[in-house]
């Protein structure tokens, strides 16, 4: 399990794409310098980031570095809560937006807001950072589910930007997290998310995908 | 073209948990010959991460076999091996579950006993043919690399209802011939050869007794 640190600084690197100082990514982050020394030496370990200068670091493999981050990352295990409902995806999304402006959507919407065209899905994934929606007065029914992610870790919400009135994680992040949802819906989603961004590694073969890209 | 050392390498640089069993794990124990197929031990949950990692390289998934995972990056086969597909004894949960590794240069390698255990299977199990030869191989140069305790290494078999290893072990160290050629990289003077076989042997009968 990646600890909240760690995760906010892979986060900071994924989500740059310039050489940055260890100061900065401390004071983006509010992690100590220690620790981001500490980070920054067992990937440049692994030879994930490279030090253009002697005061910063830079991606040197943003794939890898995506890898390692979902990896380490591991969604599958976080706190969860899933509300079953007769409402389609989109309709869904876009209700529990309007009475939950608080919650950060993630996975799915990101793609599905990104053009990557995902696959049909069920399952709207969202941060749920005040544990305040339990009271979604949603009509019950099997067509979709709303997983609302329980996470103290509210650094995810800093970069979200507002898309069709939604707040919703950068699509990397968004990335990382489909990846480490073992089902076949996210993995068709991930896959249609690497078409929008070239540096995000492409899981699955395009023949495999078909329709989907 | 990937190869294994590699695959290796990148698995353990993006945080794959695995362990390394098979003829990788010899090399990392004696340093004798590298081996072209990887064979690695995780934990079914942690699978995904493998596949998705093989596929954004290009590589292939193989259809599952019954008792194992394949996989295929450049010119690297992987056998994978999980708690819940590993025809192997000990099993997968069981060196997992039971911590059974050691760290070996920074990766996670089976016990050395265990690893031997399961080495002899293999040469028993594929006697004819290259992997045969080198799986006897393999066995003998990890009795010959020092890192193998006995005791420790027959209690495994017995503990695994394999009562005949440790003879099976005497059998190939006994038989062996151009083994010890590969294993030591160099044609042995027919006295070295003699001298090795008779501390091996020696030390495997008193086991036996």
């Amino acid at each position: 399990m990646l600890s909240l640190g760690v995760g906010k600084i892979l986060r900071e690197l994924c989500l740059l794409e310039r050489p940055i100082s260890q100061a900065e990514i401390a004071r983006a982050t509010g992690c100590s310098t220690s620790l981001v020394n500490k980070v920054m030496a067992t990937l440049e370990r692994k030879r994930l980031v490279h030090k253009p200068t002697a005061r910063t670091v830079a991606v040197a493999n943003l794939e890898y570095l995506l890898l390692y981050w979902a990896f380490r990352r591991d969604i599958e295990d976080d706190p969860r809560e899933l509300l079953e409902t007769s409402l389609a995806a989109q309709e869904l999304e876009e209700r529990v937006g309007r009475t939950c402006p608080q919650l950060v959507f993630t996975a799915f919407t990101a793609a599905r807001l990104a053009g990557a065209h995902p696959a049909p899905y069920a399952d709207v994934y969202a941060y749920d950072f005040s544990e305040g929606s339990r009271d979604l007065d949603l009509p019950t029914g099997r067509n979709s589910r709303l997983v609302l992610l329980t996470l103290k870790d509210d650094h995810l919400k800093s970069k979200a930007t507002l898309s069709s009135g939604l707040g919703v994680v950068p699509t990397r992040q968004a990335y990382v997290d489909l990846l480490s949802i073992a089902t076949w819906e996210a993995k068709y989603a991930a896959m249609s998310l690497s078409t929008v961004d070239p540096h995000l590694p492409l899981i699955g073969s395009r023949s495999e995908m078909g329709e989907y890209l | 073209m990937l190869r294994s050392l590699e695959v290796l390498d990148r698995l353990r640089a993006i945080a794959i948990p695995f362990v390394v069993i098979g003829g990788w794990a010899v090399y990392l124990f004696t340093h004798y010959h590298m081996s072209r197929d990887l064979d690695l031990i995780m934990e079914q949950k942690d699978l995904w991460k493998l596949k998705s990692f093989v596929i954004s390289q290009g590589g292939t998934e193989k259809a599952p076999g019954l008792s194992k995972y394949g996989y295929k990056l450049g010119q690297v086969d992987m056998d994978v091996y999980t708690e819940e597909k590993g025809d192997i004894i000990p099993s997968p949960g069981e060196i997992l579950s039971g911590k059974r590794f050691v760290d070996v240069e920074r990766y996670r390698v089976v016990e050395p006993e265990v690893l031997l255990l399961l080495k002899v299977r293999a040469a028993t199990e594929r006697a004819a043919g290259l992997k045969g030869l080198k799986d006897r191989c393999d066995v003998i140069s990890l009795l010959n690399s020092g890192r193998i305790d006995l005791n420790t290494f027959a209690a495994e078999s017995r503990r695994h209802a394999q009562p005949n290893t440790v003879n099976e072990v005497l059998r190939i160290v006994e038989m062996a011939d151009e083994e010890f050629e590969y294993v030591l990289g160099k044609r042995p003077t027919p006295q070295e050869k003699w001298r090795l076989k008779r501390e091996l042997v020696r030390s495997l009968r008193r086991l036996e007794a």
